[in-house]
């Protein structure tokens, strides 16, 4: 299963028909060899890919649905309070193997050897996949923040030394703490600084605009600006470069109403994705959206949902300090 | 009184459809014919030596439409002008009830109004009767002055424990009112012994009434919600499912107070002492039950339910004068010397 896989998402893009019996076939699979998910699933028989009974990601703080073989594990972020989700993997191989080629299409020439790294560092937090990550986009990345303290001193100093261009790897609250520190830099044309984890935290919101022209007036105005969209509970992103987010060809992206569960023209998002070979393929979301001419418009979280997000960290590191 | 009666009749014979409460019409027409059948001939008498309240403010919540509708009655047959607060997200209930009191020439009026623009409706009122949230109802009684007799009731959990399948289709009615949203729903059944059976029965009176009565608007905050129970209870037990109701079966240690519309779940439980500890600290209101009595009143003593009932019975009113344990009309009444 893994190297058909394998073959899907190194392959030339995939029919919906193709894409549809692959994933459907994942799925048998997934039942015949995730327990959980083979009793939550029950007797869905589905044929197409809004069929397959997509876990709720709040289910996921309270069971894992864990193949027997997985040993690599990434967790939502857990700050102050809470159970986290977790996603069990057999190996990182698929997840990995998405993230690049995904990234490589999507942020073409990025300078990812000079990677300035705002997330946390998977040494320090390797339960976090947002740094899993970007260490596979950016092996070279040097890190500057800590969950506890947030974003080091050090970056600025990093920034402004840097003699080329450069990747900033960050979240929205991470990079609003480091515009709260003294600083300065002119980063090189060519730069690109990623930003992901939502603006809205548990105990402030940050206005995407304002935080950019902030970013722009301490960093220089030449970058180019990437936006990501990523979960804890999915293997592949999505990346926006300014025309919406872009899912992979082999993640699939659909929206129900929130209420029923089922497809809608916007609503809640729902994943269809085929590098979670060892994990739950389909995923809803608790995010609110729109899919249009194959690119993901966020519109918000579901009202009432519990805040989530890899900048929940970054945030929490701000508050304190 | 020949006017109140009359103006529960009228009421009662209204068609809630329209009203927005959230329910299906058929539910709400469910509802408002259970909530005023008991008056058919009842009187709603005011005890001697107490002196009813001259204004009281009823401050309505959104979830059981038809809550105000007994206490109207009550301080209306006792001659005192009632203020009825209609919730801002719901007003027709309120509007309607007072219409149908005002039409016989009793002195009751409502008014629709957000929380925070509502606060003068209390200028005069020497009594305020409140249901609604735990927030809300601090915040009113921060308004009123120390003369102000109130009886103000926030949340409250309801649950059934049983003890076999015996009598367990009343729980269907209990949670089909209202679609389980009410403080007197039952959010869980703890089940002392034939778990399974027990919820079979409920999975079928839920399918069953579904068909009769639909369940109303589902809130998109209350989907994903439901969709994680359900799964939950297929993941750690099972669950019985359909379109518009679920009857998930879980260990009491996944217990959870928040109500979800016909989402009825079952607990099996070894003794009483697991029933406590999964209601640890949360605010009781009524419970249902198939036990024999002597048992029923370790639920009272034990749990402390202040209402045990039997099954079918957790919306009933004995038009008493209580709303759970306590008897409002001392409470709003003053003692005559």
């Amino acid at each position: 299963m893994k190297d058909r896989l394998q073959d899907l998402i190194t392959g030339p893009t995939p029919s919906r028909q193709d894409l549809t019996a692959a994933a459907l076939a994942l799925f048998e699979w997934q039942r015949e060899h995730l327990p959980a998910l083979r009793a939550f699933a029950g007797e869905a028989r589905p044929t197409q890919l809004e069929d397959i009974p997509a876990v709720p990601v709040s289910l996921l703080r309270d069971v894992p649905i864990r193949h027997p073989e997985a040993f690599q594990v990434f967790r939502t972020s857990g700050t102050t309070s809470g159970r986290r989700g977790e996603h069990w993997l057999v190996d990182t191989d698929l997840y990995e193997l998405s993230a690049r080629r995904w990234f490589e299409h999507c942020v073409p020439d990025c300078p990812v050897h000079c990677t300035l790294s705002l997330v946390p560092e998977p040494a320090r937090a390797p339960d976090s996949s947002l740094g899993h990550m970007v260490q596979q986009l950016a092996p070279q990345a040097t890190w500057h923040f800590d969950a506890r303290t947030g974003v080091a001193p050090s970056a600025w100093q990093t920034l402004a030394a840097a003699p080329e261009p450069l990747f900033l790897a960050t979240t929205a609250f991470a990079l609003a703490d480091l515009l709260d520190q003294p600083g300065q830099a002119q980063l090189a044309p060519g730069s690109v600084v990623m930003v992901t984890g939502g603006f809205k935290g548990r105990r402030t919101t940050l206005d995407a605009a304002t935080l950019r022209t902030r970013a722009e007036a301490r960093l220089g105005s030449g970058l180019r600006w990437v936006g990501e969209y990523g979960m804890t509970e999915l293997s592949s992103q999505c990346w926006d470069t300014g025309a919406g987010y872009r899912p992979p060809p082999w993640l699939h992206v659909w929206t129900a109403d929130p209420a029923t569960g089922r497809p809608a023209p916007e609503g809640l998002l729902c994943f269809v994705d085929l590098a979670n070979w060892s994990s739950p393929l389909a995923i809803e979301t608790e995010d609110l959206g729109r899919v249009c001419g194959g690119t993901v418009t966020l519109l918000g979280r579901l009202p009432q949902a519990r805040p989530r997000g890899c900048s929940l960290t970054a945030e929490e590191a701000r508050w304190r300090r | 009184m020949a006017a109140v009666a009359q103006a529960v009749s009228v009421y009662g014979a209204m068609d809630p459809a329209p009203w927005h409460t959230g329910l299906s019409p058929e539910g709400a027409r469910f509802a408002l014919a259970h909530a005023t059948a008991p008056y058919a001939g009842r009187s709603l008498a005011w005890p001697a030596g107490l002196r009813p309240p001259r204004r009281t403010v009823i401050w309505c919540a959104g979830n059981v439409f038809t809550a105000p509708l007994e206490w109207t009655a009550t301080l209306a047959a006792a001659g005192g002008q009632i203020v009825l607060k209609a919730p801002s997200a719901v007003p027709e209930p309120a509007l309607a009830l007072a219409r149908c009191f005002a039409a016989q020439g009793l002195p009751v009026q409502a008014h629709a109004l957000p929380h925070d623009q509502a606060w003068h409706l209390l200028d005069d009122a020497d009594a305020v009767l409140g249901f609604g949230s735990d927030s809300a109802m601090l915040a009113l009684d921060a308004r009123l002055g120390p003369s102000v007799r109130r009886a103000l009731f926030g949340h409250r959990v309801s649950a059934a424990v049983v003890a076999g399948v015996r009598d367990v289709e009343g729980l269907v009615g209990d949670a089909v009112l209202y679609d389980g949203r009410g403080c007197k729903s039952p959010v869980a059944v703890f089940a002392l012994a034939e778990a399974e059976a027990v919820a079979e029965r409920l999975a079928a009176g839920l399918a069953e009434a579904s068909v009769a009565v639909p369940r109303g608007r589902m809130e998109a905050a209350w989907g994903p919600r439901w969709r994680r129970r359900v799964g939950l209870a297929r993941i750690l037990d099972h669950a019985h499912a359909g379109d518009e109701w679920a009857v998930p079966v879980l260990p009491a240690r996944w217990f959870e107070p928040e109500p979800l519309p016909r989402l009825v779940p079952v607990h099996p439980v070894a003794d009483l002492g697991e029933v406590r500890q999964a209601l640890a600290g949360l605010p009781l209101g009524s419970c249902a039950t198939n036990l024999d009595p002597s048992a029923a009143r370790a639920l009272h003593q034990v749990l402390g339910f202040p209402v045990v009932t039997p099954p079918g019975g957790l919306h009933a009113t004995a038009l008493d004068g209580h709303h759970e344990d306590t008897d409002i009309r001392a409470v709003l009444g003053e003692e005559l010397p």
